[in-house]
């Protein structure tokens, strides 16, 4: 398998690992909000559990990401429904974490 | 403090900087070169802008939101597998649903509008419902997208057209391509929703000040959930656009479109603060891209320091919308 296959084949979900990887890192070490809700929103109830949280599930899905990158290469339905189904649990998550911690 | 007249024209420069000096690139490349300033290489720039300004529309509405879209290159993929799959000849020896009658062109732009659409209402619902920012939101939707355009394709890239598809993008009327009047209409009609209609005013009222706008009763979830499913639609279009001028298609079509269209939107005038942007903002934002694509390969500038004179013009464009924002508050 060549890299040139890797990477036109699982080149995004890849890119996207690492994307999740960095904001999940500066959720956690820097408690940087803005850097994911922006500028200017309305004060969360409690801006550091957010931060952890957030950085939580943000490498949770760095983790779908990447295991959706292997799984490409082995079933493609197999990486699609895992994907789905990671994405309705970030969602989830994110609703009850937002719900406790968020504006 | 009113403002001096010398203030005025230094903020004019600084906020118009990007599109003087594109302006005066172009104009530069002109002279330089005996066929830019021709008919064809203008409808060549008009050809090559129509997909992405109907791109670039789509994404303005999520981004006067103080949104963005990162799912709109796949979208753009899928849109254009979707129409490549339907619109294939039944002589050619590597179609997709070999016992298929094409359909017709204006049936399978609908429907690729519709089956994008549906994605843009799913990842609306999770920005709106599930409170997910959106960046996140349609990272997730960009790999869902993919990976059902992998299974979908199986991976294989797309071919062998119907006359009346690739006639989408050769064929013209008044002289004018289609595929620039499909840009056109697109134009009219966001610029109708974005000026016209209730949705626009509580799009811009979403973008301004959300929690406002919730107070003052704008339908704040339903009115996003629009949005992103107006944008995805577009997607689809310009999906279908796209099949149709290059005469195939992959998963991979239209990938990295979504910044192109991001950052052509920040450099008309599309705040990526929110509240701010018009339609004029995103064609402008286009066409200064494109020009200074096209003005660059006149020039000879190497392909891949192409890529770092683009980027070099985002972080410029970027950046100065940030200061514009800061100097307004």
């Amino acid at each position: 398998m060549s890299v040139e296959l890797i990477l036109e084949q699982a080149g995004i979900p890849l890119l996207l690992f690492v994307i999740c990887v960095y904001y999940g890192v500066r959720l956690l070490v820097l408690k940087d909000v803005e850097a994911i809700r922006g500028k200017n929103k309305e004060p969360l109830k409690n801006a550091e559990a957010y931060a952890a949280e957030a950085g939580k599930l943000l490498l949770f899905f760095a983790g779908a990401t990447l295991l959706m990158a292997v799984l490409i290469f082995v079933n493609i339905y197999a990486a699609v429904a895992q994907i789905i189904v990671c994405t309705v649990i970030l969602g989830v998550l994110w609703k009850r974490m937002n719900d406790k911690y968020g504006a | 403090m009113a403002k001096t007249n010398q203030q005025k024209v230094k903020d004019f420069l600084i906020n118009n900087g990007v599109i003087i000096v594109m302006f005066i690139l172009v104009i530069y490349t002109g002279l330089t070169s005996n066929n830019f300033f021709t008919s064809n290489n203008l409808m060549n720039i008009l050809m090559n802008m129509s997909s992405r300004l109907v791109i670039a529309l789509g994404i303005a509405g999520c981004v006067i939101t103080a949104g963005c879209d990162l799912s709109a290159g796949r979208m753009i993929g899928l849109g254009a597998c979707i129409s490549g799959v339907l619109l294939q000849r039944i002589d050619y020896s590597g179609k997709f649903f070999p016992d298929m009658e094409p359909l017709n062109v204006v049936v399978v732009a609908l429907i690729a509008m519709a089956i994008c659409a549906a994605f843009g209402t799913v990842t609306g619902f999770f920005i709106a419902y599930l409170s997910v920012p959106p960046f996140i939101a349609t990272l997730a939707m960009m790999e869902i997208v993919y990976g059902l355009g992998l299974i979908f394709t199986g991976a294989t890239p797309l071919g062998g057209y119907v006359k009346e598809y690739t006639n989408v993008a050769n064929g013209k009327f008044l002289g004018i391509n289609y595929l620039i009047w499909i840009a056109i209409i697109v134009a009219i009609v966001t610029w109708f929703i974005f000026n016209m209609t209730r949705h626009g005013k509580y799009m811009y009222a979403i973008g301004g000040n959300p929690q406002a706008a919730e107070v003052a009763g704008v339908p704040v979830k339903t009115t996003l959930i629009l949005i992103y499913m107006k944008a995805a639609a577009m997607y689809g279009l310009a999906g279908f656009m796209l099949g149709a001028k290059a005469g195939g298609a992959s998963v991979q079509t239209g990938y990295g479109y979504e910044m192109e269209a991001i950052a052509a939107c920040t450099i008309g005038g599309v705040s990526v603060t929110g509240g701010r942007g018009k339609v004029s903002s995103a064609i402008i934002g286009v066409a200064v891209f494109e020009l200074l694509k096209v003005a660059l390969q006149y020039l000879g500038v190497d392909a891949n320091a192409q890529y770092v004179a683009i980027g070099i013009v985002i972080f410029i464009a970027i950046s100065l919308d940030i200061r514009k924002y800061i100097a307004k508050k």
